[in-house]
């Protein structure tokens, strides 16, 4: 079992997290309310990349990060596309429709056809984000065209009743 | 004034897609003197390869009536409205394969009619097969664009969506569940 002290995640994860930008993370890094570490990266004008510790991050999440949900947060921040819908229902089940609905749009524009179909559902209940049928269905389509059978049952019945 | 009295030259994209072939075979018509045509004067940087509307006539299964050939011109330069005219002149003449990429060109010009007809032609197969997944989203796009006509279907769905919930509530809460389980399927993992 890795200990949960390595549970390290890039700062846009850690933002998505708390439903706020990158900047607030990294104010927040800098003033002690989470704990990071700067690595060197390259690649990127600064040259280095912060890292946030996911564990120090708990007092700002709504529910308990168990060993299993870090490793979850931990995949999705290594662009695991399941594991974000998973992190986004974590938030959903507690009532944190915005950020999930962040989790999911994410997922959704990799072409998950789970997130898409929630966030269908997202957009038809106004969910966290504004309420609007039209893109409710559109992501609906999406998620049917990408494979997703529930969606193409929900489109089928919509459709078939619409005649009638 | 007939197509006959002067030489209307379009591009090589709209050449292709009045044609219904690729813009690979407008090409080497071209080449090989089945199509008329050349470089345009105009653009100095890109070779711009005109055809001549008038060599490519037969190719074409619709009328080009002075109408048409006004809407080609006002189509090139980018309005959607004439797009969408085109594509129905299409449509009417049951060249539909041709028409839905004349409507999908208009519909990324951002005309919400040709959304809309694109939303009937998948939802009822015209020229396709039906294909409700792309149909609704053509739909929505052109509820977002501000078809009024979109908007009331749109509105009935929604109706409809919101008697399905009432019928499904128990399907529903079994989604729920669902929810619930593969959100603590992550723990069984660790088990």
């Amino acid at each position: 079992m890795i200990p949960s002290d390595t549970y390290y995640i890039r700062s846009p994860t850690a933002a998505m997290l708390i439903g706020k930008s990158i900047r607030t993370v990294h104010n927040w890094m800098e003033n002690g309310c989470i704990e990071g570490k700067r690595i060197p990266y390259p690649d990127i004008p600064a040259g280095f990349a912060q890292l946030i510790n996911l564990p120090s991050m708990q007092p700002l999440i709504p529910f308990p990060m168990t060993d299993a949900i870090m490793e979850s947060i931990s995949k999705a921040d290594n662009y695991n596309y399941e594991e974000m819908v998973k992190v986004g229902l974590l938030f959903y089940e507690v009532k944190r429709f915005k950020i999930a609905a962040d989790w999911f749009t994410c997922a959704a524009k990799h072409n998950n056809n789970e997130a898409m179909l929630l966030l269908s559902d997202f957009f038809i209940r106004g969910l966290g984000v504004k309420q609007s049928h039209a893109i409710g269905l559109q992501w609906l389509g999406k998620s049917s065209e990408n494979g997703n059978m529930r969606a193409t049952e929900k489109i089928n019945n919509l459709l078939r009743l619409l005649n009638s | 004034m007939s197509i006959y009295d002067n030489t209307i030259f379009v591009s090589l994209n709209t050449a292709a897609m009045l044609t219904g072939k690729s813009t690979r075979t407008i090409r080497s018509w071209l080449e090989t003197g089945i199509a008329k045509g050349g470089e345009s004067l105009n653009d100095s940087i890109e070779k711009n390869l005109v055809v001549d509307l008038r060599s490519i006539n037969q190719h074409i299964p619709v009328e080009l009536t002075p109408t048409l050939i006004d809407s080609i011109d006002k189509s090139e330069a980018g309005i959607s409205e004439e797009t969408t005219n085109i594509a129905i002149a299409f449509s009417k003449s049951h060249a539909d394969k041709i028409a839905i990429q004349w409507f999908e060109l208009a519909a990324k010009q951002g005309n919400n009619d040709a959304m809309n007809w694109l939303w009937d032609i998948y939802y009822n197969g015209y020229g396709v097969e039906p294909d409700f997944a792309v149909a609704i989203q053509w739909l929505g796009k052109a509820a977002k664009h501000g078809s009024l006509f979109a908007q009331a279907t749109v509105e009935g769905l929604r109706k409809t969506d919101a008697y399905l919930r009432e019928q499904k509530k128990d399907e529903y809460n079994a989604i729920v569940e669902d929810i619930k389980r593969l959100v603590k399927s992550g723990d069984n993992d660790q088990k």
